[in-house]
Protein backbone atom coordinates (compact mmCIF):
# COMPACT_ATOMS: atom_id res chain seq x y z
CA UNK A 1 0.00 0.00 0.00
CA UNK A 2 1.38 3.41 -1.02
CA UNK A 3 1.40 5.87 1.86
CA UNK A 4 0.63 9.58 1.32
CA UNK A 5 3.54 11.87 0.42
CA UNK A 6 1.50 14.92 1.60
CA UNK A 7 2.38 16.71 4.81
CA UNK A 8 6.14 16.48 4.45
CA UNK A 9 8.20 13.46 5.50
CA UNK A 10 5.66 11.70 7.65
CA UNK A 11 7.93 8.76 8.41
CA UNK A 12 9.97 10.84 10.87
CA UNK A 13 6.90 11.29 13.09
CA UNK A 14 7.55 7.77 14.34
CA UNK A 15 10.43 7.21 16.73
CA UNK A 16 11.18 3.74 15.35
CA UNK A 17 11.59 5.24 11.86
CA UNK A 18 14.00 7.88 13.15
CA UNK A 19 16.06 5.17 14.90
CA UNK A 20 15.96 2.97 11.78
CA UNK A 21 17.13 5.90 9.62
CA UNK A 22 20.00 6.75 11.99
CA UNK A 23 21.07 3.09 12.15
CA UNK A 24 20.89 2.82 8.35
CA UNK A 25 23.19 5.86 8.02
CA UNK A 26 25.65 4.52 10.62
CA UNK A 27 25.79 1.09 8.96
CA UNK A 28 25.93 2.79 5.56
CA UNK A 29 29.09 4.52 6.74
CA UNK A 30 30.60 1.41 8.37
CA UNK A 31 30.02 -1.11 5.55
CA UNK A 32 32.24 0.47 2.84
CA UNK A 33 34.95 1.57 5.29
CA UNK A 34 35.53 -2.07 6.25
CA UNK A 35 34.24 -3.80 3.12
CA UNK A 36 36.46 -1.83 0.75
CA UNK A 37 39.61 -3.52 2.05
CA UNK A 38 38.06 -6.95 1.47
CA UNK A 39 37.15 -6.02 -2.11
CA UNK A 40 40.69 -4.77 -2.76
CA UNK A 41 42.07 -8.04 -1.33
CA UNK A 42 39.78 -9.98 -3.70
CA UNK A 43 38.17 -11.72 -0.74
CA UNK A 44 34.64 -10.43 -1.30
CA UNK A 45 33.24 -13.92 -0.71
CA UNK A 46 34.56 -13.87 2.88
CA UNK A 47 31.66 -11.49 3.66
CA UNK A 48 29.32 -14.18 2.37
CA UNK A 49 31.00 -16.86 4.48
CA UNK A 50 30.77 -14.68 7.60
CA UNK A 51 27.15 -13.76 6.87
CA UNK A 52 26.28 -17.47 6.73
CA UNK A 53 28.27 -18.01 9.93
CA UNK A 54 26.14 -15.28 11.52
CA UNK A 55 23.10 -17.23 10.46
CA UNK A 56 24.60 -20.41 11.95
CA UNK A 57 25.12 -18.45 15.18
CA UNK A 58 21.47 -17.37 15.13
CA UNK A 59 20.38 -20.98 14.61
CA UNK A 60 22.53 -22.10 17.56
CA UNK A 61 21.11 -19.25 19.66
CA UNK A 62 17.49 -20.02 18.79
CA UNK A 63 17.87 -23.74 19.44
CA UNK A 64 19.89 -23.41 22.66
CA UNK A 65 17.93 -20.48 24.04
CA UNK A 66 20.99 -18.24 24.20
CA UNK A 67 20.92 -14.63 22.92
CA UNK A 68 20.98 -14.97 19.10
CA UNK A 69 22.91 -11.73 18.44
CA UNK A 70 25.75 -12.70 20.79
CA UNK A 71 25.90 -16.23 19.37
CA UNK A 72 26.10 -14.80 15.87
CA UNK A 73 29.00 -12.51 16.96
CA UNK A 74 30.81 -15.52 18.50
CA UNK A 75 30.27 -17.59 15.32
CA UNK A 76 31.51 -14.77 13.07
CA UNK A 77 34.67 -14.26 15.13
CA UNK A 78 35.41 -18.03 15.15
CA UNK A 79 34.79 -18.16 11.39
CA UNK A 80 37.09 -15.21 10.75
CA UNK A 81 39.86 -16.91 12.75
CA UNK A 82 39.28 -20.13 10.78
CA UNK A 83 39.34 -18.28 7.43
CA UNK A 84 42.65 -16.64 8.42
CA UNK A 85 44.12 -20.03 9.42
CA UNK A 86 42.93 -21.77 6.25
CA UNK A 87 44.05 -18.85 4.03
CA UNK A 88 47.60 -19.28 5.32
CA UNK A 89 47.37 -23.09 4.92
CA UNK A 90 46.14 -22.91 1.32
CA UNK A 91 48.56 -20.14 0.29
CA UNK A 92 47.83 -19.17 -3.31
CA UNK A 93 44.40 -20.83 -3.18
CA UNK A 94 43.28 -18.72 -0.23
CA UNK A 95 39.68 -18.61 -1.42
CA UNK A 96 39.34 -22.32 -0.60
CA UNK A 97 39.46 -21.37 3.09
CA UNK A 98 36.48 -19.08 2.54
CA UNK A 99 34.53 -21.82 0.76
CA UNK A 100 35.24 -24.34 3.55
CA UNK A 101 33.87 -21.96 6.21
CA UNK A 102 30.89 -21.02 4.01
CA UNK A 103 30.02 -24.70 3.48
CA UNK A 104 30.34 -25.53 7.19
CA UNK A 105 28.13 -22.56 8.09
CA UNK A 106 25.46 -23.62 5.57
CA UNK A 107 25.53 -27.17 6.97
CA UNK A 108 25.13 -26.02 10.60
CA UNK A 109 22.40 -23.52 9.67
CA UNK A 110 20.51 -26.06 7.53
CA UNK A 111 20.53 -28.76 10.20
CA UNK A 112 19.63 -26.50 13.15
CA UNK A 113 17.00 -24.44 11.28
CA UNK A 114 14.67 -27.44 11.44
CA UNK A 115 14.58 -27.06 15.24
CA UNK A 116 14.12 -23.25 15.31
CA UNK A 117 10.87 -21.31 14.85
CA UNK A 118 10.65 -20.12 11.25
CA UNK A 119 9.36 -16.61 12.13
CA UNK A 120 12.40 -15.81 14.26
CA UNK A 121 14.72 -17.29 11.72
CA UNK A 122 13.30 -15.28 8.81
CA UNK A 123 13.84 -12.02 10.66
CA UNK A 124 17.57 -12.79 10.51
CA UNK A 125 17.48 -13.53 6.79
CA UNK A 126 16.15 -10.08 5.89
CA UNK A 127 16.86 -8.22 9.14
CA UNK A 128 14.61 -6.17 11.35
CA UNK A 129 15.85 -2.61 11.09
CA UNK A 130 12.40 -1.24 11.95
CA UNK A 131 12.34 -3.14 15.25
CA UNK A 132 15.62 -2.00 16.76
CA UNK A 133 15.97 -1.74 20.52
CA UNK A 134 17.96 1.03 22.23
CA UNK A 135 20.61 -1.55 23.19
CA UNK A 136 21.08 -2.45 19.53
CA UNK A 137 21.23 1.24 18.62
CA UNK A 138 24.08 1.75 21.11
CA UNK A 139 25.90 -1.31 19.72
CA UNK A 140 25.67 0.15 16.19
CA UNK A 141 26.85 3.60 17.39
CA UNK A 142 29.87 1.96 19.09
CA UNK A 143 30.64 -0.16 16.01
CA UNK A 144 30.45 2.86 13.68
CA UNK A 145 32.65 4.98 15.97
CA UNK A 146 35.32 2.25 16.24
CA UNK A 147 35.23 1.59 12.47
CA UNK A 148 35.61 5.29 11.58
CA UNK A 149 38.45 5.66 14.09
CA UNK A 150 40.16 2.53 12.74
CA UNK A 151 39.75 3.63 9.11
CA UNK A 152 41.18 7.13 9.56
CA UNK A 153 44.04 6.17 11.85
CA UNK A 154 45.19 3.32 9.62
CA UNK A 155 44.29 4.83 6.23
CA UNK A 156 47.78 5.11 4.74
CA UNK A 157 49.10 1.97 6.38
CA UNK A 158 46.14 -0.10 5.20
CA UNK A 159 46.62 1.28 1.70
CA UNK A 160 50.33 0.37 1.86
CA UNK A 161 49.39 -3.22 2.84
CA UNK A 162 46.85 -3.45 0.02
CA UNK A 163 49.38 -2.26 -2.54
CA UNK A 164 52.15 -4.60 -1.40
CA UNK A 165 52.39 -6.43 1.92
CA UNK A 166 56.10 -6.95 1.32
CA UNK A 167 56.83 -3.24 0.80
CA UNK A 168 54.65 -2.41 3.81
CA UNK A 169 56.73 -4.79 5.94
CA UNK A 170 59.92 -3.08 4.72
CA UNK A 171 58.42 0.25 5.89
CA UNK A 172 57.89 -1.47 9.31
CA UNK A 173 54.10 -1.33 9.02
CA UNK A 174 52.60 -3.95 11.42
CA UNK A 175 50.93 -5.87 8.57
CA UNK A 176 49.73 -8.90 10.59
CA UNK A 177 48.30 -6.77 13.41
CA UNK A 178 46.42 -4.52 10.98
CA UNK A 179 45.02 -7.55 9.15
CA UNK A 180 43.92 -9.11 12.44
CA UNK A 181 42.22 -5.94 13.71
CA UNK A 182 40.49 -5.31 10.39
CA UNK A 183 39.24 -8.89 10.12
CA UNK A 184 37.95 -8.80 13.69
CA UNK A 185 36.05 -5.55 13.06
CA UNK A 186 34.78 -6.98 9.77
CA UNK A 187 33.47 -10.09 11.55
CA UNK A 188 31.71 -7.96 14.19
CA UNK A 189 30.17 -5.79 11.47
CA UNK A 190 28.82 -8.82 9.62
CA UNK A 191 27.34 -10.28 12.84
CA UNK A 192 25.68 -7.02 13.89
CA UNK A 193 24.70 -6.13 10.32
CA UNK A 194 23.10 -9.56 9.84
CA UNK A 195 20.77 -8.95 12.79
CA UNK A 196 19.77 -5.51 11.56
CA UNK A 197 19.67 -5.64 7.77
CA UNK A 198 19.68 -9.42 7.37
CA UNK A 199 22.40 -11.95 6.70
CA UNK A 200 21.42 -12.18 3.03
CA UNK A 201 21.82 -8.43 2.68
CA UNK A 202 24.90 -7.63 4.76
CA UNK A 203 27.48 -9.35 2.55
CA UNK A 204 26.08 -7.53 -0.50
CA UNK A 205 26.20 -4.15 1.20
CA UNK A 206 29.82 -4.75 2.26
CA UNK A 207 30.88 -5.29 -1.35
CA UNK A 208 28.52 -3.43 -3.72
CA UNK A 209 29.40 0.21 -2.83
CA UNK A 210 33.14 -0.35 -3.37
CA UNK A 211 32.50 -2.46 -6.48
CA UNK A 212 30.41 0.42 -7.89
CA UNK A 213 33.01 3.06 -6.95
CA UNK A 214 35.83 1.04 -8.55
CA UNK A 215 34.00 1.27 -11.89
CA UNK A 216 34.62 5.03 -11.99
CA UNK A 217 38.43 4.53 -11.80
CA UNK A 218 39.19 7.58 -9.67
CA UNK A 219 42.02 6.35 -7.44
CA UNK A 220 42.06 4.97 -3.89
CA UNK A 221 40.86 8.04 -1.92
CA UNK A 222 38.04 8.91 -4.30
CA UNK A 223 36.98 5.24 -4.43
CA UNK A 224 36.63 5.31 -0.62
CA UNK A 225 34.62 8.57 -0.74
CA UNK A 226 32.34 7.45 -3.59
CA UNK A 227 31.72 4.05 -1.97
CA UNK A 228 30.61 5.77 1.27
CA UNK A 229 28.25 8.06 -0.70
CA UNK A 230 26.80 5.08 -2.62
CA UNK A 231 26.36 3.14 0.60
CA UNK A 232 24.69 6.05 2.43
CA UNK A 233 22.30 6.65 -0.48
CA UNK A 234 21.45 2.93 -0.72
CA UNK A 235 20.90 2.40 3.00
CA UNK A 236 18.87 5.58 3.57
CA UNK A 237 16.73 5.14 0.45
CA UNK A 238 16.13 1.55 1.55
CA UNK A 239 14.44 2.89 4.69
CA UNK A 240 12.50 5.64 2.91
CA UNK A 241 11.26 3.41 0.08
CA UNK A 242 10.36 0.62 2.48
CA UNK A 243 8.19 3.06 4.45
CA UNK A 244 6.32 4.42 1.46
CA UNK A 245 6.15 1.24 -0.64
CA UNK A 246 6.02 -1.41 2.11
CA UNK A 247 9.11 -3.15 0.79
CA UNK A 248 11.69 -4.96 2.92
CA UNK A 249 14.31 -2.30 3.90
CA UNK A 250 17.45 -4.45 3.58
CA UNK A 251 16.49 -5.91 0.23
CA UNK A 252 15.52 -2.43 -1.03
CA UNK A 253 18.95 -1.07 -0.02
CA UNK A 254 20.67 -3.82 -1.99
CA UNK A 255 18.37 -3.14 -4.95
CA UNK A 256 19.30 0.57 -4.91
CA UNK A 257 23.01 -0.28 -4.67
CA UNK A 258 22.70 -2.62 -7.68
CA UNK A 259 20.89 0.09 -9.67
CA UNK A 260 23.67 2.60 -8.85
CA UNK A 261 26.31 0.04 -9.88
CA UNK A 262 24.51 -0.57 -13.20
CA UNK A 263 24.22 3.19 -13.72
CA UNK A 264 28.01 3.58 -13.17
CA UNK A 265 28.61 0.70 -15.58
CA UNK A 266 26.44 2.42 -18.19
CA UNK A 267 28.18 5.76 -17.53
CA UNK A 268 31.59 4.12 -18.03
CA UNK A 269 30.48 2.42 -21.24
CA UNK A 270 29.01 5.63 -22.67
CA UNK A 271 32.01 7.79 -21.68
CA UNK A 272 34.38 5.25 -23.27
CA UNK A 273 32.33 5.17 -26.46
CA UNK A 274 32.28 8.98 -26.59
CA UNK A 275 36.04 9.13 -26.10
CA UNK A 276 36.58 6.60 -28.90
CA UNK A 277 34.24 8.58 -31.15
CA UNK A 278 36.10 11.81 -30.35
CA UNK A 279 39.46 10.21 -31.16
CA UNK A 280 38.21 8.79 -34.45
CA UNK A 281 36.78 12.13 -35.51
CA UNK A 282 39.73 14.23 -34.37
CA UNK A 283 41.23 16.23 -37.32
CA UNK A 284 44.35 14.53 -38.67
CA UNK A 285 47.43 16.74 -38.50
CA UNK A 286 49.24 17.37 -41.81
CA UNK A 287 52.60 16.72 -40.20
CA UNK B 1 75.79 -0.01 7.61
CA UNK B 2 74.85 -3.65 7.08
CA UNK B 3 76.73 -6.48 8.75
CA UNK B 4 76.03 -10.21 8.36
CA UNK B 5 78.04 -12.39 10.74
CA UNK B 6 77.94 -16.07 9.96
CA UNK B 7 74.28 -15.80 9.00
CA UNK B 8 72.32 -18.91 8.09
CA UNK B 9 68.72 -19.17 7.05
CA UNK B 10 66.29 -21.93 6.09
CA UNK B 11 62.53 -21.82 5.64
CA UNK B 12 60.37 -23.67 8.19
CA UNK B 13 58.98 -26.25 5.77
CA UNK B 14 62.24 -26.89 3.91
CA UNK B 15 65.22 -28.95 5.04
CA UNK B 16 67.69 -27.26 2.69
CA UNK B 17 69.40 -24.09 3.97
CA UNK B 18 68.78 -21.10 1.70
CA UNK B 19 71.82 -19.26 3.06
CA UNK B 20 74.89 -20.72 4.81
CA UNK B 21 77.58 -18.95 6.87
CA UNK B 22 77.16 -15.60 5.14
CA UNK B 23 79.66 -12.94 6.18
CA UNK B 24 79.11 -9.57 4.57
CA UNK B 25 79.75 -5.94 5.45
CA UNK B 26 78.47 -2.90 3.62
CA UNK B 27 79.65 0.53 4.81
CA UNK B 28 77.65 3.75 4.63
CA UNK B 29 77.74 5.32 1.18
CA UNK B 30 78.97 2.14 -0.47
CA UNK B 31 77.61 0.76 -3.78
CA UNK B 32 77.42 -3.03 -3.60
CA UNK B 33 76.28 -5.25 -6.45
CA UNK B 34 74.87 -8.76 -6.08
CA UNK B 35 74.80 -11.29 -8.89
CA UNK B 36 73.70 -14.90 -9.04
CA UNK B 37 71.33 -17.37 -10.62
CA UNK B 38 67.63 -17.65 -9.73
CA UNK B 39 67.03 -19.82 -6.66
CA UNK B 40 70.60 -19.29 -5.46
CA UNK B 41 69.59 -17.33 -2.34
CA UNK B 42 69.56 -13.71 -3.62
CA UNK B 43 65.93 -13.09 -2.64
CA UNK B 44 66.45 -14.58 0.81
CA UNK B 45 69.56 -12.41 1.25
CA UNK B 46 67.54 -9.31 0.30
CA UNK B 47 64.59 -10.23 2.55
CA UNK B 48 67.01 -10.56 5.49
CA UNK B 49 68.55 -7.19 4.65
CA UNK B 50 65.12 -5.58 4.39
CA UNK B 51 63.99 -7.04 7.72
CA UNK B 52 61.21 -9.17 6.21
CA UNK B 53 62.94 -12.35 7.44
CA UNK B 54 65.01 -12.97 10.58
CA UNK B 55 68.14 -15.16 10.45
CA UNK B 56 68.08 -18.63 12.05
CA UNK B 57 71.80 -18.51 12.76
CA UNK B 58 74.43 -15.82 13.25
CA UNK B 59 73.79 -12.11 13.73
CA UNK B 60 72.61 -9.37 11.45
CA UNK B 61 73.04 -5.64 12.11
CA UNK B 62 71.45 -2.91 10.01
CA UNK B 63 71.94 0.68 11.18
CA UNK B 64 69.93 2.33 8.39
CA UNK B 65 66.49 3.28 9.65
CA UNK B 66 65.23 4.64 6.34
CA UNK B 67 65.30 2.09 3.52
CA UNK B 68 64.07 2.73 -0.01
CA UNK B 69 63.15 -0.35 -2.03
CA UNK B 70 62.57 -0.81 -5.74
CA UNK B 71 61.67 -4.16 -7.29
CA UNK B 72 60.59 -5.29 -10.75
CA UNK B 73 57.67 -3.56 -12.44
CA UNK B 74 55.97 -6.74 -13.50
CA UNK B 75 54.18 -7.33 -10.20
CA UNK B 76 50.42 -7.87 -10.27
CA UNK B 77 49.59 -5.06 -7.86
CA UNK B 78 50.65 -2.37 -10.33
CA UNK B 79 48.07 -3.55 -12.85
CA UNK B 80 45.32 -4.33 -10.34
CA UNK B 81 45.58 -1.79 -7.55
CA UNK B 82 43.48 1.27 -8.23
CA UNK B 83 45.43 4.28 -7.00
CA UNK B 84 46.81 7.45 -8.55
CA UNK B 85 50.45 8.32 -9.12
CA UNK B 86 50.26 10.89 -6.28
CA UNK B 87 48.77 8.37 -3.86
CA UNK B 88 51.43 5.77 -4.62
CA UNK B 89 54.30 8.20 -4.05
CA UNK B 90 52.66 9.18 -0.71
CA UNK B 91 53.05 5.54 0.37
CA UNK B 92 56.81 6.06 0.37
CA UNK B 93 56.34 8.16 3.54
CA UNK B 94 54.29 5.58 5.43
CA UNK B 95 55.94 3.95 8.42
CA UNK B 96 55.08 2.33 11.73
CA UNK B 97 54.48 5.56 13.65
CA UNK B 98 53.05 8.01 11.14
CA UNK B 99 49.26 8.36 11.25
CA UNK B 100 48.73 11.22 8.81
CA UNK B 101 50.85 12.99 6.21
CA UNK B 102 51.85 16.53 7.26
CA UNK B 103 52.10 19.58 5.02
CA UNK B 104 55.89 19.07 4.93
CA UNK B 105 55.31 15.47 3.76
CA UNK B 106 53.08 16.69 0.94
CA UNK B 107 55.84 19.11 -0.10
CA UNK B 108 58.25 16.15 -0.23
CA UNK B 109 55.83 14.25 -2.46
CA UNK B 110 55.54 17.25 -4.77
CA UNK B 111 59.35 17.58 -4.92
CA UNK B 112 59.74 13.87 -5.74
CA UNK B 113 57.11 14.09 -8.48
CA UNK B 114 58.81 17.20 -9.91
CA UNK B 115 62.24 15.54 -9.84
CA UNK B 116 61.00 12.67 -12.00
CA UNK B 117 58.81 14.90 -14.20
CA UNK B 118 55.67 13.21 -12.94
CA UNK B 119 53.65 16.17 -11.60
CA UNK B 120 51.46 16.29 -14.72
CA UNK B 121 50.70 12.58 -14.28
CA UNK B 122 49.78 12.84 -10.59
CA UNK B 123 46.06 12.19 -11.11
CA UNK B 124 46.56 9.26 -13.48
CA UNK B 125 45.96 5.72 -12.29
CA UNK B 126 49.16 3.66 -12.02
CA UNK B 127 47.54 0.94 -14.14
CA UNK B 128 47.35 3.43 -17.05
CA UNK B 129 51.12 4.06 -17.14
CA UNK B 130 53.74 2.51 -19.40
CA UNK B 131 56.42 0.29 -17.84
CA UNK B 132 59.04 3.06 -17.90
CA UNK B 133 56.69 5.67 -16.40
CA UNK B 134 55.60 3.26 -13.70
CA UNK B 135 59.18 2.52 -12.71
CA UNK B 136 59.83 6.29 -12.43
CA UNK B 137 56.81 6.54 -10.09
CA UNK B 138 58.08 3.63 -8.01
CA UNK B 139 61.52 5.20 -7.87
CA UNK B 140 59.94 8.47 -6.67
CA UNK B 141 58.12 6.42 -4.00
CA UNK B 142 61.38 4.75 -2.94
CA UNK B 143 63.19 8.11 -2.67
CA UNK B 144 60.50 10.39 -1.22
CA UNK B 145 61.35 9.44 2.38
CA UNK B 146 65.02 10.43 1.83
CA UNK B 147 66.35 6.93 2.61
CA UNK B 148 69.97 6.37 3.58
CA UNK B 149 69.99 2.86 2.07
CA UNK B 150 68.51 2.02 -1.33
CA UNK B 151 67.84 -1.59 -2.26
CA UNK B 152 67.22 -2.40 -5.91
CA UNK B 153 65.95 -5.87 -6.77
CA UNK B 154 66.41 -6.31 -10.53
CA UNK B 155 64.56 -3.05 -11.15
CA UNK B 156 65.45 -3.07 -14.86
CA UNK B 157 63.81 -6.44 -15.62
CA UNK B 158 61.52 -6.12 -18.63
CA UNK B 159 62.58 -2.54 -19.38
CA UNK B 160 63.49 -1.25 -22.82
CA UNK B 161 67.06 -0.11 -23.55
CA UNK B 162 66.45 3.65 -23.14
CA UNK B 163 64.64 3.33 -19.78
CA UNK B 164 67.24 0.84 -18.58
CA UNK B 165 70.11 3.27 -19.26
CA UNK B 166 68.18 6.11 -17.65
CA UNK B 167 67.61 4.04 -14.50
CA UNK B 168 71.28 3.01 -14.23
CA UNK B 169 72.27 6.67 -14.67
CA UNK B 170 69.91 7.69 -11.82
CA UNK B 171 71.29 4.97 -9.53
CA UNK B 172 74.85 6.15 -10.17
CA UNK B 173 73.82 9.75 -9.40
CA UNK B 174 72.23 8.60 -6.14
CA UNK B 175 75.48 6.90 -5.20
CA UNK B 176 77.40 10.11 -5.93
CA UNK B 177 74.98 11.92 -3.57
CA UNK B 178 76.18 9.62 -0.79
CA UNK B 179 73.38 7.06 -0.67
CA UNK B 180 74.24 3.44 0.16
CA UNK B 181 73.19 1.27 -2.78
CA UNK B 182 72.55 -2.47 -2.73
CA UNK B 183 71.81 -3.52 -6.30
CA UNK B 184 70.75 -7.05 -7.26
CA UNK B 185 71.06 -7.56 -10.99
CA UNK B 186 71.26 -10.17 -13.71
CA UNK B 187 73.64 -8.02 -15.75
CA UNK B 188 77.25 -7.55 -14.59
CA UNK B 189 77.43 -4.46 -16.88
CA UNK B 190 74.95 -2.65 -14.61
CA UNK B 191 77.42 -2.92 -11.75
CA UNK B 192 80.50 -1.42 -13.36
CA UNK B 193 80.41 1.57 -10.96
CA UNK B 194 79.90 -0.61 -7.88
CA UNK B 195 82.52 -0.48 -5.11
CA UNK B 196 82.27 -4.24 -4.70
CA UNK B 197 80.34 -7.06 -6.34
CA UNK B 198 79.29 -10.35 -4.74
CA UNK B 199 77.92 -13.58 -6.12
CA UNK B 200 75.30 -15.77 -4.41
CA UNK B 201 74.84 -19.37 -5.49
CA UNK B 202 73.69 -22.43 -3.56
CA UNK B 203 73.23 -20.31 -0.43
CA UNK B 204 76.85 -19.19 -0.43
CA UNK B 205 78.05 -15.60 -0.76
CA UNK B 206 81.45 -15.04 -2.36
CA UNK B 207 83.09 -12.08 -4.06
CA UNK B 208 82.62 -11.86 -7.81
CA UNK B 209 86.40 -12.12 -8.28
CA UNK B 210 86.35 -15.48 -6.45
CA UNK B 211 83.50 -16.61 -8.65
CA UNK B 212 85.51 -15.76 -11.77
CA UNK B 213 88.55 -17.57 -10.32
CA UNK B 214 86.40 -20.67 -9.95
CA UNK B 215 86.35 -20.66 -13.72
CA UNK B 216 82.69 -19.90 -14.31
CA UNK B 217 82.16 -18.12 -17.61
CA UNK B 218 80.48 -14.87 -16.55
CA UNK B 219 80.99 -11.58 -18.32
CA UNK B 220 83.72 -9.61 -16.57
CA UNK B 221 82.89 -6.14 -15.26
Amino acid sequence: MLKSWKGGITMFRYEFMVIAFVVALLLGLTFPLLGGTVVYKKLSSSGDALAHSALAGVAIGLVSGLQALYMSIVCCVISFLLIGLLRRKFGKHAEIGVVVVLSAAIAVTGILSGYASSGNFESYLFGSILLISYDELYVVIALAAISIFFFFFTYHRQMACLYSEEEAKIARVPVRLLDFLHSLLFALTVAIGAKIVGSLVVSSMLVLPTAAALLLKKGYRMTCIISVIVSLISMSSGIVLSYYLDWKPGATSVGVAVVILLFFLLYRGVSRALLRHKRLNAPVSDQ
Amino acid sequence: MIEFRDVGFSYEDEDKAMLRHVNFTMKDGEFVGILGPNGGGKSTFLKLTLGILKPNEGSLTITDSRIGYLSQTTSVQDHDFQCTVYELVCLGLVDRKKLFLSRADKEKVRAALDEFELWDYRKKLISELSGGQLQRVRLAKALVGDPTLLVFDEPDAGMDEANHHHLIHIIEKLHQRGKSILFVSHHPHDLEHADSVYFIEGGELITYAEELERGHHHVSL
